[in-house]
């Protein structure tokens, strides 16, 4: 008894194990301090961003932007004269890019799950799963070369349309091929998790393989695809490159709903942020801090839609088990 | 019941017509996504390589001498395993070139002396610890040894006084600088790498040899052959450094599997045959070409593009220090990403107690990965180089006052670290996965013949896990490799047009050579340069990507 206790405390106390579990523990906890690393930076610039600065007699009035100016201006003119930071004007560009994705990753990615989960041979799911992530493998800077060159031309030249060089269709068209592999790889993982039984039960009552993936592998997988959706969708806001290439660097608050207003350019919060960047920064002025408030309201609003995701896809986990 | 019949009026008429359109729609909208991608893919790389703009006879010459012979070695080795092992056979030299080509742009911008001094250094701290294992020494006497002279090689202990005395200032500048500024004949190009590269390379085929012979005669041989190829190498016309290199990685490698796959494997050594027409084939093609004077196709991505610096006209523009650039990002990647990721995957299965902390470990692991990689470049931005607002602020600690200074703008090492952070939680996803597959009996084994829990990470559950973790790893640099919004943010996009030279120097990269090739109006940007660079880059992730490929295979047949 006394040998296994000595034995016990020497190999748990060994200064070996005790160094590998610190160093071990402390590599976990680097993501945390990653996190932290975020969100103190970006609080901090917001801040700075927003707070009236008491400034010394003599010297320049520094510019400061008040909160609700920021939430609900409807200019943004950061190199403008005078500057202005409205965050709707953006905002809008965000919005309908986000629903432009979604109207073709969405539908795209919810039929290519089905027919992954329900219709397609072992042997045809083992090219296509593969060949489906390389969809989003190529880097976005790729994508937006493509929107750019070859996909705003042919655009123009099959449709009757007046599409400027930069636009936020061929941006919404190439964001939304990037997110379809999301969209239909956790959405085919949750029709997959529906239990055979349940189908088994559909054809007994005569059911066709439309009726049963229709009215039985959807609805039942329906929290998963949800989920799938809302991570989607929050992929497309948060993408930058693709967009800050093929939609332009103005943003001007537009109805999202005017499908004309997609043939203009249309500059979201992602792509403002790398104009900002690619501006003059080195001075740290309000642009350089409008940077961050922006990327304040990306990561509030992604995290939000990866948290409502997790906790969607969870309930789905429980289903089932 | 009567509502019930109302219902199910379709009753006895199944429409088959409904289910067959239903899944056409469903092929037709999986694909849709994948052809428009190839057609886009395929646009690119037609306009870098202009097929069209080369002479008819150029094709036919290659017809002749390249495409019939190669088809005819083909269906002479039909056999699928013989056919297996041409491709590998083919394969090989396309991967040493590869390599060589890399090792050429590391060389570039680490010069040789420097990379002599260090390698010697760290030879000596690797004596050391050597030494010190040899010798018996319990733990704590080995890690104060080896941290203590490990430090004394590398950096030297800034003794005043020191430093003027002939031999023993080694002691006080380190060897790397010592090396580098003391010792006058220093080894050439040549002999750096011949010491540096192929004694590690002779080692290590001689003793591969040696095992899977079964006999240290051809080990000792195959291992002499290698330094006599290196040696030999002093004769010819080119660089013998360069020659060096290429001998190393595509000869050798070459040499050693056709001369295992013909010692070893008699069945399948006739699939041999087909690479050895494919290249013999491609050399007489250009023989060829170059007798009849006929024109290939005059492409944009060709080497010219590959070895030269952005000048801002379209046909002598080129891409190279990107390329350089973004190798050394990816040094800086891997060093910082990998050994965090792996050691964060293997607390949290291995050691992480079932509390609210872990629980919430992973939870923001998950939620890191979904964060937009711009903002990983503010990160980057705020944190490496402002330090979130304290950079030229001074602090005073223990009445010594330093200045704080963040790391300068667009160095080399603030982007490779945002970028690092970027696949940090990639990376410990799929290391994670690697370790969980691990079988847990194998865990319970070594616990039960008495080996702590160290000993059973490094020796059984590391071992086993490490292919997964090599290949989410490698995965993983290959996303690195295409993320620009955070090397913008970080870089400020007024990149240099030369190699960096340190890890505080401005640099290049591929994604961001792209992006500012993409707002050029000229039409030759548009649809050749611009796409050549695009083509560089795709090329640059399928061959990480094969990387992985290959390394999975590999292990998995072990």
């Amino acid at each position: 008894m006394s040998d296994e206790l000595g034995l016990t405390r020497q190999t748990d106390t060994a200064p070996r194990e005790r160094i590998a579990r610190w160093f071990f523990f402390a590599c976990a906890s680097a993501s945390v301090v990653v996190t932290l690393g975020i969100v103190v930076v970006l609080v901090l610039g917001a801040v700075d961003f927003f707070r009236a600065t008491a400034v010394p007699l003599g010297s320049a009035p520094e510019q400061t932007v008040p909160f609700a100016e920021y939430l609900f201006g409807s200019t943004w003119s950061p190199g403008g004269e005078p500057q202005s930071f409205g965050l709707l004007a953006p905002l809008s560009a965000t919005i309908m890019l986000t629903i432009g994705a979604a109207l073709i990753a969405l539908p795209l990615g919810l039929a290519t799950a089905i027919y992954l989960s329900e219709y397609a041979s072992e042997r045809n799911r083992a090219y296509l799963k593969p060949a489906l992530e390389v969809l989003a493998g190529v880097p976005t800077v790729v994508y937006g070369y493509f929107a750019l060159v070859y996909i705003t031309p042919a655009i123009d030249a099959v449709l009757p349309i007046d599409l400027s060089t930069f636009n936020l269709l061929s941006a919404c068209i190439v964001v939304g091929i990037m997110i379809i592999p999301m969209v239909s790889s956790i959405s085919e993982d949750a029709m997959s998790a529906v239990p055979d039984s349940l189908r088994q039960a559909g054809y007994g009552l005569g059911a066709t393989k439309f009726d049963v993936s229709t009215s039985i592998v959807v609805p039942s997988a329906v929290s998963g695809i949800a989920s799938a959706f809302i991570l989607a969708l929050s992929r497309a806001i948060g993408e930058t490159m693709a967009v800050a290439i093929a939609a332009g660097s103005r943003s001007v608050l537009q109805n999202p709903l005017d499908p004309t207003a997609y043939f203009g350019p249309n500059s979201p919060i992602t792509a403002q942020m790398i104009n900002l960047a690619l501006g003059d920064i080195s001075a740290r002025g309000p642009a350089y801090r409008a940077m961050f408030a922006l990327g304040l309201t990306l990561f509030v609003v992604t995290l939000l839609m990866n948290l409502i995701s997790d906790l969607i896809a969870q309930r789905y986990r429980e289903v089932y088990r | 019941m009567a509502a019930e019949t109302e219902s199910t009026q379709g009753f006895g008429r199944v429409s088959r017509i409904r289910g067959v359109v239903f899944r056409y729609v469903l092929l037709v909208a999986t694909l849709s996504a994948l052809v428009s991608l190839g057609v886009l893919l395929t646009n690119v790389t037609f306009d870098a390589i202009r097929p069209f703009s080369a002479d008819p006879g150029w094709y036919a010459t290659y017809l002749v001498a390249f495409l019939v012979p190669s088809v005819l070695a083909g269906l002479y080795a039909r056999n699928q395993d013989a056919l297996a092992v041409g491709v590998e056979g083919l394969f090989v030299p396309i991967a040493g070139l590869f390599g060589a080509g890399t090792l050429f742009l590391l060389f570039e911008a680490i010069a040789f002396h420097v990379w002599f001094a260090w390698a010697a250094g760290i030879a000596v701290l690797a004596a050391v610890y050597f030494g010190c294992v040899r010798s018996g020494l319990n733990l704590r006497a080995r890690t104060i040894a080896v941290l203590v002279a490990g430090w004394i090689a590398l950096f030297g202990v800034p003794v005043p006084g020191l430093a003027e005395v002939p031999v023993v200032e080694i002691l006080a500048l380190g060897i790397p600088e010592y090396i580098q500024f003391h010792v006058t004949p220093i080894p050439n190009r040549y002999l750096t790498y011949l010491l540096t590269l192929a004694l590690p390379a002779a080692v290590y085929v001689g003793r591969r040899v040696g095992r899977i012979e079964q006999n240290r005669r051809s080990g000792v041989l195959a291992g002499g052959l290698v330094v006599a190829a290196a040696l030999s190498v002093v004769f010819q016309v080119m660089p013998p450094g360069t020659i060096l290199i290429l001998v190393l990685t595509v000869a050798v490698p070459t040499i050693y599997y056709v001369v295992m796959t013909i010692r070893h494997r008699p069945d399948v050594r006739v699939g041999l045959v087909f690479p050895a027409v494919i290249v013999g084939g491609a050399l007489v093609g250009h023989q060829l070409t170059g007798m009849f004077g006929v024109q290939g196709p005059t492409a944009w991505l060709d080497m010219a593009f590959l070895t030269s610096a952005p000048t801002g006209v379209p046909e002598t523009t080129g891409l190279h220090p990107a390329l350089v650039g973004s190798l050394l990002l990816m040094v800086v990647v891997i060093a910082s990403a990998f050994p965090l990721g792996v050691g964060a995957a293997v607390y949290l299965e291995e050691y992480a107690p079932d509390t609210w902390y872990t629980r919430f470990i992973q939870l923001n692991i998950s939620n890191l990965a979904g964060v937009p990689s711009v903002v990983y470049g503010l990160l980057g931005l705020g944190l490496f180089i402002d330090l979130g607002g304290l950079n030229g602020q001074t602090v005073t600690i223990a009445g010594v006052t330093i200045t704080l200074s963040g790391l300068p703008t667009g160095s080399l090492l603030a982007g490779g670290l945002a970028i690092s952070l970027l696949i940090l939680p990639i990376v410990i996803i799929s290391s994670q996965e690697a370790i969980r597959s691990v079988p847990d009996s194998l865990r319970q084994a070594s616990f039960g013949m008495g080996a702590t829990q160290w000993q059973t990470v490094r020796n059984v559950v590391l071992p086993r896990a490490i292919p997964g973790v090599l290949t989410g790893t490698i995965l993983a640099v290959g996303r690195a490799v295409g993320e620009t919004a955070p090397l913008i943010m970080v870089l400020a996009a007024d990149f240099k047009a030369s190699p960096p030279t340190s890890l505080f120097d401005k640099t290049s990269a591929l994604p961001l050579q792209v992006y500012n090739w993409a707002f050029l109006p000229d039409e030759a940007f548009r649809h050749g340069v611009l796409a050549a660079g695009v083509v560089t880059m795709v090329v640059v992730l399928l061959s990480i990507n094969s990387i992985a490929i290959v390394v999975r295979n590999k292990y998995e047949t072990e």
